[in-house]
């Protein structure tokens, strides 16, 4: 050690041992005397006295200890040492529970807790200064033995001399307590030991249990271990009760809102005290319990719930004036709904209960709209109409597609302020509503609830806008219409727009496409063809039609409104023809020729309904089998003539046909009576009629008579009803319900009925009515509709028939256009498929078609069989399921 | 031929053993290239030895694809393996051998676990908290201020404004990366003022730069010669330091131990006051017993450099510690420093270390304060050794391995002897150090000497019967051995062998010449290798003999 030569030192150096053989050495070296010191001084630090201690001296001991080889032994003494000293800790813990009786603690259980935390800091802060101290043991022997550390040794013995010696008898105490308090606090009682709850659980979770497994993964602390287990089995019982009591209010909304507000309180708690590994556990506990096994009972009490909350957005938008924004749900409704849905998004993500349930009570609401407007109008409060409203009235439709548009609004809103903006939701509404608007006819039959009025929804729309198309088309003057459905008189073009967009998105509703369409058809010729004249455009100076047709073929497709397409054609170029003929006969000066205006329209694109009896009508071809061949008065007869030559001039339309239909179409006539001349405009049988009183006036005359020679109200011409029918030869349903419209009807009383009734007999007599007054000189004469005059008296069935048929006839159209589609739909997907399974065929089909209407399996089945006998496609011959394309 | 040249030819043939022993010579720039350019780590990229080349990455070894070096490194690596560990150190993970110190002297900054600054400085805007010693230690201005006016104040305002100072302070603390080409420019004052001649280079370099290229040169020198300087300033503080050391002589009457010496009691107050007023500013004394003059050697020293030591930082950090050595406070804006204007003499801490030769205290002193331990004489090396062991100085650990390693490199006997004869140590009792202070160079080493001189030692009675108590002491090194486990110093042994007569273990057992295409020179090799086999075998059995008299198997 010194170098050679040096004079002998009398201090000893250290270590000099070492470096001989060891094995005498290590018992030479006298290990209990740096032990001594040592543990000493870790006395000393465990009673918190270190005033007097050398740390310098202190490593110097342990390091020299584990420098010969002691660090085993150092270990352990060291071990056992911190184990004596935690046991007695330990049993001065419990003494206080043995003292309680006559000891002066308020609170045994938290002194308890807060002694156990208090001995847990200073053995944490006694640790650490022994661990500083034996550093050189940790760095060298512990890691080369890979033993705990001298910190975490103490922890661990802190676990088992404290917390888990005496079978967990401290650890069951504490646990014991702890949950106790929870308790308590869960029950709204405010406990002074957050803190400490706090700081145990803290402490638990540092406390790792001894891995025995070889898993070096698995760390299990003492909080997972023993804690958090008792603590989720308590929390488990607890919500149980909870459940119970909540149930016992026997109301869903105080079941939401108790619940809500535990769910609240009880996370504010479990961030206050759980470590985060167990709120996920919790939360999921409570889910199951609070929410997942109750949710649909509580969506389904019978008071007080999801149908509650709901079936006032019905009530009010029926009752109420409705606005743009509608009549808001409460908010609370809304708040509770928000609830729901914020405890099914707990439990699952996409909420399919509060969907299915959701969607039940929208079907069962909506059901209900029909036959609640219908009560609602005919009670009188909204119009002043004495008589019932039909459901196909534009005052019925207006209301209730206006009703259902709001009551979607307020679904959306409900969406966006209670459903999180959740768009499944919206789409579950959405195709709620749809179900019960088209709940029509399909269901019909099985629907056993009697009390429902089942209602068209193509009609009603197809209704509905022609109703507001036609208050466009009107003018100014007529302005103050009291329907205040959708439709507004306020003729801008931005409400037209409005009108037309609310239109459409009812129209999304609708499943059979084709069926409004096919209205729409009707109502399209109706105006047209009962208008007078040409519809002027409005104010805004656009063609409302073309304008709606347009906003139509975006939203179907310009292939299905073909055919209005081509009738809006024949209207413009009727508008054509009639200019030009005009010209021509300005060029003529031919005064014998009545002024006209002329709507031609191509047979084939116009609806069958008003079509199908043109022939007979026209007058032109004298029908042996009937006795009603219509007679057109001679001069305007001889004004068809002259018409029918000119159109033909240059063989221009010589491949047409023209036929004269005196059932659409209205004249003009200036009629002087005794008070006044009016000008009076009426339909074209009513015209013919009253031309029958006219001034010397014979059907069959030719001659040209003035008007001033002869006075017919001193004539007083009689005519019985017979005489009527058979001078014109107007069929007898027609000619009645005109000759209500200027004989019954009291403001175009133009002729008088003896005797005075409302119904039209075979033997009444007609005279012109010499009293006639009329406000202002022009007079339009509005024929008595099909319908009411349907619900008069309830004798004559055949005005009912008249409209029936037109249904019919709607209908059977429909299912013309329908066949041809599923025939094509057909022919296309086998000729791409040439071989394809029936059950296959079917899906296809109606996926291709379900943009335009739900084709049923039956209707499929029956042209199938069509096609396969016309040899479009023909069976396999093993399998009559697989069809196969013929070429 | 120099360690640099020696370290290229282990490049080259990918002698990882070689390089990983000459990459612990002191002072060794892996970074510089020979007269064609090339580096250690190009070599070892373009012959294809991973792990040569991992080892050099690891060790500091630069691979920046933007410089010429870099780029051939990469471009020349034999295989992808090579490419794709080169581009994953790329640059960012390069390694600055002066980051260490640096990045120590930048923690005394933010160390705030004990209190270590102990003058406030404020400028018009800002407060600054620093340490006197350190200030001094960088600029003779301020360490003539701290001895004058700032002598008696615990708080000081300086003319300066904060931008400056900001600038003073990155110097001091080897922030060098906040220090940027713009802010460095605003130094130029302050540098003048307090006399840092280094300072005002590194302004002047980044003034003179025009483009990217020497911005970014400018930036690296500016760093680097910090730094450096730093090391020079600190390494004459040190000196300083030393030089301030009083001496106590000791008197005793019999034999006394070493340990129950208590150097505390020595130091007279006279004594301490001296240490306490000198030039170093000291804020502890560190004192070591020196057997050989028989006195004990106090050092004025600083706890903020003491720290780099766990065994120190774990002290100043304990309570136990902060306990016993109270000093002076003052709170100043809620941050505590220690208030040297009340600070007495006899408040200063005296620890000590376990340390007899006050030469080897001053080796220690020296790599904590500024990292440079040009040179160990081999009789203190062992000395050194466990000092660094007890004071968990690993670096300064393996510097005296390779201190020992490095300097026998032949493996005769003649150097077995001399290793007594220069460390005062013989190889068996090298063996037992190494295992003390579980430094496995050392270890490494010793068994190899002793592999490659078994012949010698096993039949010389003295040294055989030595080299049998180590191979008993190396099995019960084991606790609770069983029979299967293995002794750690056979192991060695019988691997050293192998090496020594080139044969692979795995090869031993059935290595057969095959029939007759071994003619020729494949006979003559052959032959050669049958006899390197015998002395192996031969060696080997004196190996077992020598277990079987202790009745150990292994």
């Amino acid at each position: 050690m010194l170098p050679p030569g040096s004079r002998t030192s009398k201090i000893k150096p250290p270590r000099k041992s070492i470096t001989n053989s060891s094995l005498t050495n290590t018992q030479a070296f006298d290990f209990n005397k740096s032990w001594d010191v040592l543990s000493s001084a870790i006395v000393q630090i465990q009673n918190k006295n270190v005033s007097n201690l050398s740390y310098e001296q202190l490593y110097r001991k342990a390091y020299t200890l584990v420098l010969h080889k002691f660090g085993n032994r150092l270990y352990e003494n060291v071990e056992e040492l911190i184990e004596t000293h935690l046991l007695r800790r330990r049993t001065k813990l419990l003494s206080i529970f043995s003292q309680s009786s006559s000891a002066s603690f308020v609170n045994v259980d938290e002194e308890f807790i807060k002694n156990v935390l208090s001995e847990w800091n200073e053995h944490l802060q006694a640790m650490k200064f022994i661990s500083d101290v034996l550093m050189y043991l940790n760095r060298v022997y512990i890691k080369e033995q890979n033993r705990l550390l001298i910190y975490d040794l103490g922890i661990k013995l802190y676990k088992d001399c404290i917390i888990k010696y005496n079978d967990n008898e401290v650890g069951t105490r504490i646990i014991n307590i702890l949950i106790n308090e929870i308790q308590k606090n869960r029950n709204g009682e405010i406990i002074s030991t957050k803190m400490y709850i706090t700081n145990i659980i803290g402490m638990f979770e540092l406390l790792h249990e001894d891995n025995t497994q070889n898993d070096l993964s698995v760390f299990e602390n003492y909080y997972q271990k023993y804690f958090e287990p008792v603590f989720l089995s308590t929390s488990n019982d607890y919500f149980n009760n909870l459940i119970e009591k909540f149930l016992n209010y026997g109301s869903g909304l105080k079941y939401l809102i108790e619940t809500n507000q535990f769910l609240s309180d009880e996370i504010d708690r479990i961030d206050l005290y759980l470590p985060e590994s167990t709120v996920p556990k919790l939360i999921d506990l409570m889910n199951n319990t609070l929410i997942k096994s109750q949710l649909d009972n509580i969506i389904n009490f019978p008071s007080d719930s999801l149908q509650s909350w709901i079936q006032p957005i019905k009530d009010n938008i029926i009752l109420g004036e409705p606005t743009d924004s509608g009549i808001p749900i409460d908010n609370d409704s809304l708040n509770y709904l928000k609830i729901l849905y914020s405890f099914n998004s707990r439990i699952d993500s996409s909420c399919e209960l509060l969907k299915v349930r959701l969607k039940d009570i929208i079907i069962k609401e909506g059901k209900q709209f029909p036959s609640l407007i219908k009560n609602l109008l005919n009670s009188g409060e909204l119009g002043e109409r004495k008589k019932p409203i039909s459901p196909n009235s534009p005052a019925f439709a207006n209301k209730w597609i206006g009703s259902i548009l709001l009551y979607k609004a307020q679904f959306s809103k409900i969406v966006k302020d209670a459903f999180d903006h959740d768009y499944s939701m919206e789409q579950c509404i959405i195709s709620a509503i749809q179900e019960f608007i088209n709940l029509n006819a399909k269901s019909k039959k099985n629907n056993n609830d009697f009390s429902l009025l089942i209602v068209n929804p193509s009609e009603l729309l197809s209704v509905c806008m022609d109703n507001h198309i036609k208050q466009y088309l009107k003018p100014n003057s007529i302005a103050g219409s009291r329907d205040k459905g959708i439709t507004s008189n306020d003729a801008s073009f931005s409400s037209i727009d409005e009108f037309i967009n609310k239109s459409l998105q009812f129209l999304r509703f609708i499943v059979d496409k084709d069926t409004f369409e096919a209205y729409y058809k009707n109502h399209f010729a109706k105006r047209f063809l009962n208008a007078k004249g040409f519809n002027q455009d409005g104010s805004t100076g656009i063609d409302i039609e073309d304008f709606v047709i347009s906003k139509l073929s975006e939203e179907l497709g310009t292939t299905s409104l073909d055919t209005i397409i081509k009738m809006n054609m024949d209207i413009k170029s009727s508008r054509g023809v009639t200019s030009e003929w005009k010209n021509f006969l300005v060029e003529n000066k031919d005064k014998s020729i009545i002024d006209m205006d002329l709507k031609i329209c191509n047979i084939s694109y116009w609806p069958n309904s008003m079509t199908k009896d043109y022939k007979k009508l026209s007058g032109k071809q004298m029908n042996p089998d009937s006795s009603t061949t219509f007679i057109w008065p001679r001069r305007i007869k001889h004004t068809i003539q002259r018409f029918e030559s000119f159109w033909t001039i240059d063989k221009k339309n010589s491949n047409k046909s023209l036929y004269w239909c005196p059932k659409f179409g209205s004249m003009d006539l200036k009629i002087t009576y005794p008070s006044k001349t009016f000008e009076i405009n009426l339909p074209t049988y009513a015209g013919v009629v009253l031309l029958l009183f006219g001034p010397s006036y014979s059907l069959d005359s030719d001659s040209e008579v003035n008007s001033e020679d002869f006075n017919p109200f001193k004539d007083k011409k009689k005519l019985t009803y017979k005489e009527i029918e058979e001078l014109t030869g107007i069929p007898e349903v027609e000619l009645k319900r005109h000759l209500q419209s200027i004989a019954v009807a009291s403001r175009s009383r133009l002729l008088t009925k003896t005797p005075m009734s409302k119904d039209v007999n075979d033997n009444d007599i007609f005279e012109l009515n010499e009293k006639f007054k009329s406000p202002s000189t022009k007079v339009k004469v509005l024929t008595v509709s099909a319908s009411s005059s349907t619900n008069t008296a309830g004798g004559d069935g055949r005005l009912r028939k008249s409209r029936d048929e037109e249904l019919e006839d709607i209908e059977s159209s429909i299912a013309e256009g329908r066949k041809h589609e599923i025939n094509a739909a057909t022919v296309r997907i086998l000729k791409s498929r040439q071989s394809i399974y029936h059950n296959e065929l079917v899906t296809e089909i109606i996926r291709q078609l379900q943009g335009r209407f739900l084709p049923n399996n039956s209707q499929i089945k029956r042209h199938l069989e069509d096609l396969i006998e016309k040899e479009y496609l023909k069976r396999d011959d093993n399998n009559r399921n697989l069809y196969h394309y013929i070429a | 031929m120099d360690t640099f040249t020696n370290l290229l030819y282990a490049c080259r043939t990918g002698d990882l053993e070689t390089v990983a022993i000459l990459l612990d010579t002191p002072n060794l720039n892996v970074n510089k290239t020979d007269e064609w350019d090339y580096s250690p780590l190009i070599l070892a990229s373009i012959c294809g030895h991973y792990e040569v080349v991992e080892l050099l990455l690891q060790r500091g070894a630069i691979c920046d694809r933007d410089s010429f070096e870099g780029e051939r490194c990469i471009y020349g690596a034999l295989n992808y393996k090579i490419r794709d560990l080169l581009l994953s150190y790329d640059f960012s993970k390069k390694v600055d051998i002066n980051q260490p110190f640096a990045s120590h002297i930048t923690g005394i900054f933010t160390n705030n676990k004990f209190i270590n600054k102990d003058l406030v400085i404020r400028c018009a805007d800002k407060t600054y908290f620093v340490n006197r010693f350190l200030l001094a230690a960088r600029s003779p201005k301020m360490m003539y201020q701290l001895n004058n006016e700032w002598h008696d104040q615990s708080e000081t305002q300086s003319d300066y404004d904060s931008k400056s100072f900001d600038i003073l302070l990155d110097y001091i603390y080897l922030r060098t990366d906040r220090l940027t080409l713009e802010r460095i420019k605003g130094a130029a004052d302050i540098a003048q003022y307090f006399e840092l001649t280094d300072l005002e280079a590194a302004v002047s370099r980044v003034v003179d730069t025009w483009d990217e290229k020497s911005k970014s040169k400018a930036i690296h020198d500016n760093s680097f010669m910090l730094i450096e300087k730093s090391r020079v300033d600190m390494s004459n503080f040190l000196e300083k330091v030393i030089d301030s050391r009083v001496s106590v002589p000791l008197e005793f009457d019999e034999d006394v131990d070493y340990e129950d010496i208590e150097p505390l009691n020595y130091l007279t107050n006279n004594l301490k006051s001296q240490l306490f007023i000198s030039d170093c500013i000291p804020d502890i004394i560190l004192s070591i017993v020196d057997i050989s003059s028989e006195s004990i050697v106090y050092y004025p020293c600083h706890k903020s450099m003491l720290i780099r030591s766990e065994y120190f930082e774990t002290m100043f950090n304990s309570e136990i510690f902060a306990g016993q050595n109270k000093v002076p406070i003052k709170e100043y804006d809620g941050f505590d420093i220690l208030d040297r204007t009340i600070f007495k003499a006899s408040e200063l801490p005296v620890i000590s270390v376990t340390c007899t030769d006050s030469r080897v205290a001053e080796l220690v002193l020296s790599y904590l304060y500024h990292d440079n331990v040009d040179y160990i004489p081999l009789s203190l090396t062992v000395d050194l050794l466990y000092l660094s062991d007890e004071l968990l100085v690993e670096r300064l650990k393996s510097l005296c391995a390779v201190n020992i390693t490095s300097k026998f490199k032949d493996f005769s006997f003649g150097e077995m002897t001399e290793l007594k004869e220069t460390t005062g140590y013989d190889v068996f009792e090298l063996v037992r150090i190494s295992w003390a202070t579980r430094c496995d160079k050392l270890e490494h080493f010793t068994s190899k000497l002793i592999a490659t001189n078994l012949e010698t030692i096993f039949h010389n009675p003295e040294l055989s019967s030595k080299l049998h108590d180590l191979i008993e002491e190396s099995a019960g090194r084991i606790e609770h051995r069983q029979a299967t486990d293995t002794i750690e110093l056979v192991d060695d042994i019988r691997y050293y062998l192998s090496k020594k007569y080139g044969v692979s273990t795995a090869l031993l057992e059935d290595f057969v010449p095959i029939g007759p295409s071994f003619t020729g020179v494949f006979a003559e090799d052959t032959k050669l290798r049958k006899d390197s086999l015998l002395m192996y075998s031969r060696d080997l059995e004196m190996i077992d003999t020598m277990l079987e008299t202790l009745d150990l198997d292994a």
